[in-house]
């Protein structure tokens, strides 16, 4: 049986962040319409102009990518599908945020938003401040504007045990996402089984440099930093491996001097516990992963260890946290390719060097590549799905 | 260098040594000596302690300080030993709260040497009389299922220090009024001895017999407790609102705190009369600073890393731990005592946390 909006919001050991609303209306959400994309626009501006904001890159990041000429743009990647077509039903959508990458759930919802559906979102318990902040943020918002946005979030925290928490959402849905690990995808799934699903298991991402002079060094220096520090090495796309193709050993030294240089001063800094979990994870790949590794080299509170190559078994035993793993790479072979391998960010590789790595892409080495820097950046087309036409044919979606 | 298991002759001069009379030169020789020799022995018969050495010669380390440390940590994911299936006499299990416990493998020697160890140390503090002993814990917890928890183990562990043994709490984990009674009023007058884990001790005696304003009047008791201070730092209880309240319900108590945990059992860091942990001759603790592993200056917090030279059955002499802490000072604590004299701060923020208990077997 369907729970009522009014019956989910009474469920116990459940705490609405924000609540649920009735859905009645439908005439002005049709999927992707200028009126879902301007107030989608008016809550980018908001964050933009929020202090807070400001001051947490990751925040300004989902601001920036919720403005209108972004969207418009993946909006563009649609065009010949049948959109702004009012519906007849509204779809209701159950997002599982993960617990590592803060703010993952925002670019899913708001893809889904955009959709015109309902959603209601789960977060952690353990969630990290910048899901919390960015709770407060929407739940502010919300309240203090007049927006159609409030009847299609909503945000609840739960714990992952309290599994008819978890059955009751996924019945009120018609569709499911999931962020997360492999073990809480499987655990998960098996709740309410029949529930059309859409998962995000676990992946690992590496980057390839290649230097051949000096000037390179500033902006490979600024690229990598943009990859490594926000959600503490985290997120699935974050580079865990740093492989070298054909650079001088006088350039890496440069190269990792300026680094430290760079991250020293950087506002955001790996944290005490983040050291204790660097120093844990080396000591596991050599130790458990029968990896080949010289000492760890500390610098400005990360941690570099060099190591002979990886297979893309022995990534599953890195955590991040400000671990990176330094290979001098002979052939594009030894690559740890594998389903695993999400994100490659490359800079300095040739055009040759680029279409052989397509080419693996192609044969399904990897799911995505791009620039070292942009490895966080947040695409909708996501891990082989596209999101806009998932969240937009949801009955006609492919699993 | 002598790569063989130490001989009895060894290990005798090495149990002879004074707990607390070595300097800190003299204990750093013999320190040394045996921690190099376990480095030794665990890079031949632990495959996984090799690989983390694979690039140091361990005949050129040149001081204690460069012997790497394991992280505690892998004992819970690993099970890390340096002996055959056949030789493990014992298996003890740390009692963490979340996640996989530790494991730790001893061998005959291990064991036998992590007991008379403690007894050393324990003796040093509360004389070689045994007591009448009231236990502040349920007598369930040392009958539990086959495995050794870390609190089992150190019940049964201190056990050896009483006589009498009268458990405090019912199987329930309630305060056991009646028998409580009869153990004080029994042994009036007389030495006795109580043992609890911090937060046991807490939590299900003294919060109990404030609740049912029951009050004693102890005349010479000593009560050992340890495990951490983690959940009673989360209520705010510190460790004179500890002592002031248990004086307050028993009267004349000596209350007394140690350091130590399951993956380095025996070698135990007592409280001293000044409040400070102090190292006995067989183990040490060195501070170090997450970002690089330098080693702390004095009085500066750090990681605390504890070395053992007990570890004979398993790669854990030199181990990281996830606590914090910092080093007062060496050899010239107010109490007398030589050797380092520290204070613990509790966990590294937001590190995993642990269970109540930890150590003693």
């Amino acid at each position: 049986m369907i729970l009522s909006p009014k019956q989910l919001l009474a469920l116990e050991n459940v705490q609405w962040r924000i609540p649920l609303q009735g859905c009645a209306f439908t005439d002005n959400i049709a999927p992707w319409s200028n009126h879902l994309v301007s107030e989608i626009n008016k809550l980018a501006q908001y964050l933009l102009t929020n202090s807070k904001v400001k001051a947490t890159p990751e925040l300004v990041a989902l601001a920036f990518w919720a403005r209108k000429s972004n969207i418009k743009s993946i909006q563009k990647t649609m065009q010949n599908d049948h959109l702004e077509q009012p519906r007849s039903v509204v779809h209701k959508v159950f997002h599982i945020a993960p617990a590592n990458v803060d703010t993952v759930f925002f670019y899913s919802l708001i893809l889904s938003v955009l959709a015109g559906n309902q959603n209601i979102v789960r977060v952690s318990l353990r969630s990290g401040d910048i899901t919390q902040q960015l709770i407060k943020l929407l739940d502010t918002y919300l309240k203090t504007h007049q927006s159609c946005l409030s009847q299609l979030i909503s945000i609840v925290e739960y714990d992952a045990e309290h599994r008819s928490a978890t059955e009751a959402f996924s019945q009120w849905c018609d569709l499911r996402v999931l962020w997360g690990g492999d073990k809480a995808i499987q655990a998960i799934s098996h709740i309410r089984p029949q529930t059309r699903q859409i998962a995000f298991p676990d992946r690992f991402s590496i980057a390839i440099i290649q230097l051949t002079e000096v000037e390179q060094i500033a902006s490979a220096v600024d690229g990598l930093i943009r990859d490594l520090l926000p959600f503490r090495q985290q997120a699935c796309s974050s580079p865990k491996a740093f492989y070298w193709w054909q650079t001088p050993n006088a350039l890496q030294k440069v190269f990792w001097q300026r680094f430290g240089e760079q991250l020293g001063t950087n506002s955001q800094q790996f944290s005490m516990s983040d050291q204790v979990e660097q120093i844990i994870c080396g000591q596991r790949l050599i130790m458990q992963g029968k990896v080949i590794a010289k000492p760890c080299q500390a610098i400005a509170g990360m941690r570099v260890i060099q190591v002979e190559k990886l297979s893309a078994v022995q990534f599953e035993l890195h955590s991040g946290y400000g671990l990176l793993c330094d290979v001098q790479l002979d052939t594009l072979d030894t690559l740890p390719f594998a389903d695993k391998l999400q994100t490659v960010s490359q800079f300095g590789l040739s055009q040759a060097m680029l279409q052989k790595l397509t080419k693996y892409q192609d044969n399904k080495g990897f799911k995505r590549l791009t620039t070292l820097g942009q490895a966080l950046t947040f695409e909708s087309n996501w891990d082989g799905i596209n999101l806009p036409r998932a969240f937009t044919f949801i009955k006609s979606c492919d699993e | 260098m002598n790569l063989d298991l130490p001989d009895s002759v060894n290990m005798d001069s090495l149990l002879g040594l004074p707990v607390y009379d070595l300097t800190a030169q003299q204990k750093n020789s013999v320190l040394f000596q045996w921690l190099l020799k376990l480095t030794h022995l665990h890079i031949l018969h632990c495959p996984e302690y090799a690989r983390l050495l694979q690039y140091i010669a361990p005949d050129s380390i040149p001081t204690i300080e460069d012997i790497p440390p394991v992280a505690v940590r892998l004992f819970k994911e690993l099970s890390l030993k340096s002996i055959s299936e056949e030789s493990i006499v014992k298996t003890l299990y740390s009692s963490g709260t979340s996640g996989q416990p530790s494991t730790i493998y001893l061998d005959g020697v291990t064991a036998k040497l992590q007991s008379q160890i403690l007894v050393k140390i324990l003796q040093h503090w509360l004389g070689k009389a045994r007591r009448p002993m009231l236990l502040i814990d349920s007598p369930t917890t040392i009958q539990k299922g086959a495995g050794m928890t870390a609190r089992a183990a150190g019940l049964q562990g201190l056990s050896f220090f009483g006589r009498d043994h009268t458990y405090a709490l019912d199987e329930n984990m309630q305060l056991n009024v009646p028998v409580v009674q009869a153990f004080f009023e029994r042994y009036q007058g007389q030495s006795i001895l109580l043992f609890g884990f911090t937060f046991m001790v807490w939590q299900h005696f003294i919060q109990a017999l404030q609740d049912q304003q029951v009050r004693f009047n102890c005349t010479d008791a000593v009560l050992l407790h340890g495990g951490g201070w983690k959940k009673l730092q989360d209520k705010a209880v510190s460790n004179s609102d500890f002592k002031e309240a248990i004086q307050q319900q028993l009267g004349q108590v000596r209350v007394q705190d140690y350091y130590g945990m399951v993956e380095q059992t025996g070698s135990i860091y007592m409280e001293c009369e000044q409040g400070y942990l102090h190292c006995p001759v067989w183990s040490d603790v060195v501070m170090r600073r997450t970002a690089d592993l330098s080693v702390c200056n004095q009085n500066e917090v750090g990681l605390i890393q504890v070395n053992s030279i007990l570890a004979h059955s398993y790669p854990g002499h030199c181990l990281l731990t996830e606590d914090l802490g910092q080093i007062i000072g060496e050899d010239d604590c107010q109490c007398g005592r030589k050797g380092k004299y520290f204070q613990v701060l509790g966990r590294v923020p937001s590190a995993e946390v642990r269970g109540c208990s930890d150590t003693f077997a």
